[in-house]
């Protein structure tokens, strides 16, 4: 026993030796490293800066084409993603003539995951057209990350062409992409993309209704007013009818009033309730100061407070609301003073269109 | 020849004794190294995934769910603006700061009037959650967005200010911040990402703790990280890396995350509605939360995830002086003995899967009665010695197995560190972080043992919850920044 507790003591003091050592040799290490990275990152920036502004000489030149292709790449990924116009494209096509897009397309089917993350992340920032079906098909990538960056691409690239297959990967099978990455690059590719967007507003699955809602809103999409109106209506989600509440309210047509106070009804959840009072108030009207006002006077307080913040940005009728709510010592009253008096020291409340989770 | 015999009897009793001493030792430094393990392995691929993970479309993105930050203060006219601050310039693309002034005897209130120009409000809180203390006034910053403070009378308990902000929040996120806390400027986009990347099953999310004794700060921000000066805080760092940045990150990758600091942690509105809120009668109130969330969600048959994000760095003052740092850990031990006490059926319960059957129990045997064991091994180690019932030579081999391994998983702890995060980046921290792994085994963990006994007792004997003074000192003055 005294032989097993004594090897263990050794054992111990020499990985702790070991462990001690590691450390300051890797801290000796990373330093020297990381200075001299440093270093030749600065002296290949500076190259590569000369050379986008077309003043580089041939010797300079000959030394940037002939500097290691890993550290170039890395450091040509973060500039395409800092600059544009003429630069981009001298950039883009220095990247092409080192077979850089080539190589890329290819590793998007390479084993290691993390080699096809920067493979679709580096096609997004070079822009080229050509890296759309790769990255596309990355979108059924069995990596979760691969998907992200892929989606992420595709929206960087900009392309219309790539919607139906980003809206399609919000229901894939169990290999889905996350609701607010799909948005962002629907943004990115902007309002030229409504008419296939809208295509998932009609035919797709749960999801696919939601993310088209949200960006139809945000793109301000009044030719979809229609669509936007049925889903409220209609939709068995309750999530796709909340979030086309709030985009009704972003796009502000008054034809979509009437539905919008239908969703006021006390039998609807409380979360639509509050959306649609603020998607009201977004639009404005004699008539919805009225409706709105009602609602203040309710038990839920949820619904009171959302219903007197939104009279509180309707103007002067708003405020003559909120002012006889406030004086009639009504169940309404609380809301109505503590709105007030938010709006006497000129705090913007910008909560309403919020959804509940 | 009786005597004899009795006398050999006991010390092979004393024998036995240090052996289970020991082979206690052995097992709980065994289950540190498998979760220090899991959590090298964790935050190598979270290293690696890293450039991909997103972060700007979340800080982008108009459906990033917004987040009410609620901080309870208690007498914190040292660090309150400065967290206050802190919290506002965070990389976040909607939040709203709501600080509760616990009763302050202090200028806490004062300090924040003058700094945001608080004007008060006629407000009706509702009652989500139970609340005790009564609410004084509601104050908002004049011309600043969703900054709310709120004045009420203490009942000694930070639960129940916290359960006063949880009622007066608007979004469907809500952030936990101490009041002498400094988050990193992305602190709360990387802590909410799990929210975003799996949102249907995260409910909750905690970051990492460390230590801000000995860093200088700017405007609410850590501007240089920086060792302390006392050497109770440098164990501390120590500490926190090895159990709550390691530890932590491990159990979360078992999926057995039992606790979320109260400290720094995120959590969904409406599940901290559903569950109650904090439980005024807890004092570790943070374990107790996430343990009623556990019970929750396998209660309705709802899957959820619960989750340890290592790199968001909450910086929070630590104790310097033995009094403070006694009443902090007794406060701790009790906690999570009374979490464990009034969650039964979380023990070894095979429907909680990991939770129950591995991280409860080792919470209980090694967390909560570890003391117990710790000092009655010190205890019979000393008095065999004296009476000669091992020698000198076995006692000191004894000693050094249970010491050293220790040691190993705290350097293993710093190497981690150094490969890793680095924060520490000047060669003098590091001397004085492995020095400090060494002294931490003479004095300061006999102490600490002894601390968290005394909060078993006082568990036990139910005595007074009150949490008692938390002295602070802030910050280094921002003028040596050089910002």
């Amino acid at each position: 026993m005294r032989f097993i507790l004594i090897v263990s003591v050794l054992a111990l003091s020499a990985s702790i030796l070991l462990m001690i050592i590691a450390t300051v040799i890797l801290r000796f290490a990373r330093t020297r490293i990381e200075a001299r990275s440093l270093a030749n990152r600065a002296e290949l920036r500076t190259l590569l800066v000369k050379f986008l502004s077309e003043d580089l000489n041939p010797g300079e030149l000959r030394l940037l084409k002939t500097s290691g292709s890993a550290e170039l790449e890395e450091l040509s990924e973060t500039m395409l993603a800092k600059v544009k116009g003429r630069a981009k494209d001298i950039l883009v096509s220095f990247l092409e003539s080192r077979g850089t897009v080539e190589q890329a397309i290819r590793r998007t089917t390479q084993r290691g995951y993390l080699g096809r993350c920067r493979a679709a992340a580096f096609l997004g920032h070079i822009g080229s057209a050509e890296a759309r079906e790769p990255l596309e098909a990355m979108l059924r990538d069995r990596r979760r990350d691969v998907r992200i960056t892929a989606a992420r691409s595709l929206g960087y690239l900009g392309d219309p062409k790539s919607i139906p297959a980003l809206l399609t990967g919000l229901d894939y099978h169990r290999r889905l992409l996350p609701f607010g990455t799909v948005l962002v690059a629907l943004m990115r590719i902007g309002s030229s993309g409504q008419d296939l967007v809208g295509v998932g507003l009609r035919s797709g699955g749960e999801r696919q209704r939601a993310v088209a809602a949200e960006f139809l809103g945000l793109t301000g999409a009044i030719r979809f007013t229609t669509e936007l109106v049925d889903l409220l209506v209609n939709d068995r989600s309750l999530d796709v009818r909340i979030r086309s509440a709030r985009a009704l309210g972003r796009i502000g047509s008054p034809s979509t009033i009437t539905p919008l106070i239908g969703c006021l009804d006390k039998n609807n959840a409380t979360g639509l309730r509050t959306v649609s009072c603020a998607a009201l108030a977004a639009i404005g009207g004699g008539q919805v100061v009225s409706e709105i006002c009602q609602l203040i006077e309710e038990d839920d307080y949820l619904i009171s407070s959302a219903a007197a913040k939104a009279v509180s940005q309707m103007g002067p009728l708003g405020t003559e609301c909120l002012d006889q709510i406030a004086k009639a010592n009504s169940a309404g009253s609380p809301y109505a003073k503590e709105v007030l008096a938010r709006v006497a020291a000129r705090v913007v409340d910008k909560t309403q269109n919020q959804s509940e989770i | 020849m009786i005597l004899a015999t009795v006398m050999s009897t006991i010390a092979e009793i004393f024998k036995g004794l240090n052996w289970v001493g020991l082979s206690y030792f052995l097992a709980l430094n065994t289950i540190y190294l498998i979760l220090i393990t899991v959590a090298a392995i964790n935050l190598g691929e979270y290293f690696r995934r890293k450039p991909f993970s997103g972060f700007e479309d979340a800080l982008k993105s108009p459906v990033t769910l917004p987040v009410s930050v609620l901080i309870p203060a208690h007498n914190e006219e040292a660090g309150i603006v400065e967290s206050a601050r802190a919290v506002l310039s965070l990389e976040y693309p909607q939040l709203e700061l709501i600080i509760v002034d616990d009763g302050s005897t202090d200028l806490t209130f004062e300090k924040l009037r003058d700094a945001f120009d608080l004007v008060e409000i006629p407000m009706l809180v509702p009652e989500l959650v139970p609340t005790i203390g009564l609410v004084d006034s509601v104050h908002i910053a004049r011309g600043l967005d969703d900054v709310t403070v709120i004045r009420k009378q203490s009942i000694g308990q930070k639960t129940d200010a916290l359960n006063v902000a949880i009622n007066v929040a608007k979004y469907p996120l809500l952030c936990i911040v101490d009041a002498d806390a400094v988050l990193d400027a992305d602190a709360l986009i990387k802590v909410t990402m799990p929210f975003v990347d799996d949102p249907h099953r995260v409910v909750a999310t905690g970051g990492a703790i460390r230590p801000s004794n000995g860093c200088t700060a700017y405007r609410g921000r850590i501007t240089e990280v920086g060792m302390p000066k006392h050497w109770l805080a440098r164990i501390q760092v120590v500490e926190y890396l090895r159990a709550f940045l390691l530890g932590r990150t491990g159990w979360s990758k078992l999926g057995a995350l039992l606790i979320i600091s109260g400290a720094f942690g995120v959590f969904r509105k409406d599940v901290v509605i559903d569950v109650g809120g904090y439980n005024q009668l807890s004092i570790g109130e943070d374990a107790d939360l996430v343990a009623r969330i556990h019970k929750y969600m396998r209660k309705h048959g709802t899957p959820y995830r619960i989750v340890f994000v290592s790199e968001p760095v909450c910086w929070t003052e630590v104790p310097e002086d033995i009094p403070t740092l006694r009443r902090q850990r007794r406060r701790w031990s009790r906690g999570l003995l009374e979490t464990i006490w009034s969650n039964p059926s979380l023990l070894l319960n095979p429907r909680y899967g990991t939770l129950g059957l591995l991280a409860v129990p080792y919470f209980l045997l090694f967390e909560v009665l570890g003391p117990v064991v710790e000092l009655t091994g010190f205890i019979t180690l000393i008095v065999a010695l004296v009476f000669h019932f091992i020698n000198f030579y076995f006692a000191g081999l004894f000693f050094a197995v249970a010491i050293f391994y220790g040691i190993l998983l705290s350097i293993l702890s710093l190497l981690i560190e150094e490969v890793s995060y680095h924060r520490y980046d000047k060669w003098r921290f590091l001397y004085q972080a492995i020095i400090s792994t060494l002294i931490e085994n003479f004095g300061y963990r006999q102490m600490h043992a002894y601390w968290r006994l005394e909060g078993v007792m006082q568990a036990l004997r139910k005595a007074d919850r009150s949490w008692g003074p938390m002295p602070r000192k802030g910050f280094i003055p921002t003028e040596t920044s050089g910002a």
